[in-house]
C-alpha cells in the first residue's frame, strides 16, 4: 500500500529493445483515459538520448538521469530526482520510470525505498520479448534473471511476430524463474489490453 | 557488467536532398543506410547488436524512429509526421553493439552513407564528427570538483 499519496512507481525493465519505451507510451495514453497525471524519468545510455528526444517531441515532459555518466552512481540520481517530483507535486498519480535496458534493476531499488516506497510498492514490469528468447538465454542469464525475479509481472510482447509456441515458451521460461508470476501476452502495437489495463490502474485504490 | 559490453556510440548524421522528398521516399532511404550498417557489423559472429536505434528529425515534433535488435529481423520504423515534403533531416543513432570499436562503426556507418548517396537521389549525407559524443564524454564535472550528484570527490574513472 502506498502511504501519504504518494504516486505509484511503475518501473519497466527488460532488455536492449525489449519494448520498454512503447510500453511506457501506451501507460501514458491508458493513464491519461483514466486522467491520471504521470511524470516520466528515462535513464539512456549515451551522451544523446533517443527516447527522451522523441518524448519531447511528442510534447511530453522528460527527466532525464544523467545519461550514462560512469562517474556518479544512479542510484544518487535517481533518488535526487524522485525526491524532487514529491517535493514539487502534490497531484501526482504515477512516475513513470523506463532505466537503460542494461542496468541492473536491483540497484535503483535502494533508490526508491529510499524515498519512503516498500519494495512491494514498487509496480515493476519486466518486458519480454519473445522474438530474443535464445539471446536471453544465451548471453544474458544472470541479468535475465534476476530481472524477472525481481518483477511484479512480466509482459510478453511481439506476440505478433513470433508463434504462440513461442509465446507460451516465454511465459513458462518466466514462470520457471518466479514460480506463479503473472504474464500479459500483448502486441504492443495496439492497445494495452483491459485486463492489464484494470490490473495497472485499479491498483492505487487497494 | 553489460553495460561495458554494449558501449553506445552515438552518431549525428545530417540528411539532405536537392530536392523536396517525400517522408516515404526518406524512411526508405534511411532504412537502406541502416540496413547495410546493420548488415556489416553482423559479418562479425563476435558483435552482438544489443539495439540499434535512430531518430530522424523532421522538426521538432516530427520524426521517423527506427529500431533493430537483429540482422534477421527487419529493422523497425515508425513514422510520426503531419509533413510531407522535406529535403533536410537531422538523424541520431544510438548504437548498442558489443565487441566493436567506435572506429569500425563509424566506417560502416560512413560506408553505408557514401553507398546511398551514390544511388542517386542527389542527396548528401555527413556525419557530424565533433558532435559524435561517447559515453567516455558524459562526465558532468571536472576531475578536480566536487560531483553536483553525489557531493564527493571522486575520479572519473571510478
Ligand atoms: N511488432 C511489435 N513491435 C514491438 C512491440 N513492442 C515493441 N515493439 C517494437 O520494438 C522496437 C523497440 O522498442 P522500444 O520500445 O524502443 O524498446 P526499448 O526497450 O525501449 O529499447 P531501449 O530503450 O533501447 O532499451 C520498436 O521498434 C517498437 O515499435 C510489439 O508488441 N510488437
Ligand atoms: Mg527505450
Amino acid at each position: 500500500m502506498i502511504k501519504n499519496n504518494r504516486p505509484e512507481v511503475i518501473l519497466f525493465t527488460g532488455f536492449l529493445g525489449s519494448g520498454k519505451t512503447t510500453m511506457l507510451l501506451k501507460t501514458i495514453e491508458m493513464a491519461s483515459v483514466y486522467q491520471k497525471k504521470c511524470a516520466i524519468i528515462i535513464n539512456e545510455i549515451g551522451e544523446v538520448g533517443i527516447d527522451n528526444r522523441q518524448m519531447r517531441m511528442l510534447g511530453y515532459d522528460v527527466l532525464d538521469l544523467f545519461g550514462g555518466c560512469v562517474c556518479c552512481t544512479m542510484k544518487v540520481t535517481l533518488e535526487a530526482t524522485i525526491n524532487h517530483l514529491l517535493e514539487n507535486n502534490d497531484d501526482l498519480d504515477y512516475i513513470l520510470f523506463e532505466p537503460s535496458g542494461v542496468a541492473d534493476p536491483l540497484a535503483l531499488y535502494e533508490a526508491i525505498t529510499n524515498c519512503g516506497y516498500a519494495e512491494s510498492d514498487i509496480q515493476n514490469i519486466f518486458i519480454f520479448d519473445p522474438t530474443r528468447i535464445d539471446f536471453y538465454q544465451k548471453h544474458l542469464k544472470t541479468l535475465f534473471w534476476d530481472s524477472v525475479n525481481l518483477a511484479k509481472y512480466v509482459v510478453i510482447n511481439k506476440i505478433d511476430e513470433v508463434s504462440k509456441e513461442r509465446t507460451e515458451e516465454a511465459a513458462e521460461m518466466a514462470a520457471s524463474i518466479k514460480p506463479g508470476i503473472k504474464s500479459f501476452k500483448m502486441n504492443l502495437n495496439n492497445e494495452l489490453t483491459s485486463e492489464f489495463s484494470q490490473y495497472l490502474m485499479g491498483k492505487e485504490v487497494s | 557488467m553489460y553495460q561495458e559490453e554494449f558501449l553506445p556510440v552515438v552518431f549525428k548524421v545530417e540528411l539532405r536532398s536537392e530536392q523536396c522528398l517525400s517522408v516515404e521516399k526518406w524512411q526508405k532511404l534511411i532504412n537502406t543506410i541502416l540496413r547495410s550498417y546493420v548488415d556489416d557489423i553482423s559479418k562479425n559472429e563476435e558483435c552482438l547488436i544489443g539495439h540499434i536505434k535512430a531518430l530522424a528529425e523532421i522538426d521538432k515534433a516530427n520524426f521517423i524512429k527506427y529500431s533493430c535488435i537483429n540482422d534477421l529481423n527487419h529493422i523497425n520504423s515508425e513514422v510520426h509526421c503531419k509533413q510531407n515534403n522535406i529535403n533536410k533531416i537531422n538523424m541520431i543513432i544510438n548504437s548498442l553493439v558489443s565487441n566493436i570499436s567506435e572506429n569500425e562503426s563509424c566506417q560502416f556507418l560512413e560506408k553505408s552513407c557514401l553507398l546511398a548517396e551514390k544511388a542517386g537521389d542527389q542527396i548528401n549525407i555527413e556525419i557530424v564528427k565533433n558532435e559524435k559524443i561517447t559515453i567516455k564524454k558524459t562526465h558532468h564535472h571536472k576531475e578536480n570538483e566536487v560531483c553536483p550528484i553525489c557531493g564527493e570527490h571522486h575520479l572519473h574513472k571510478d
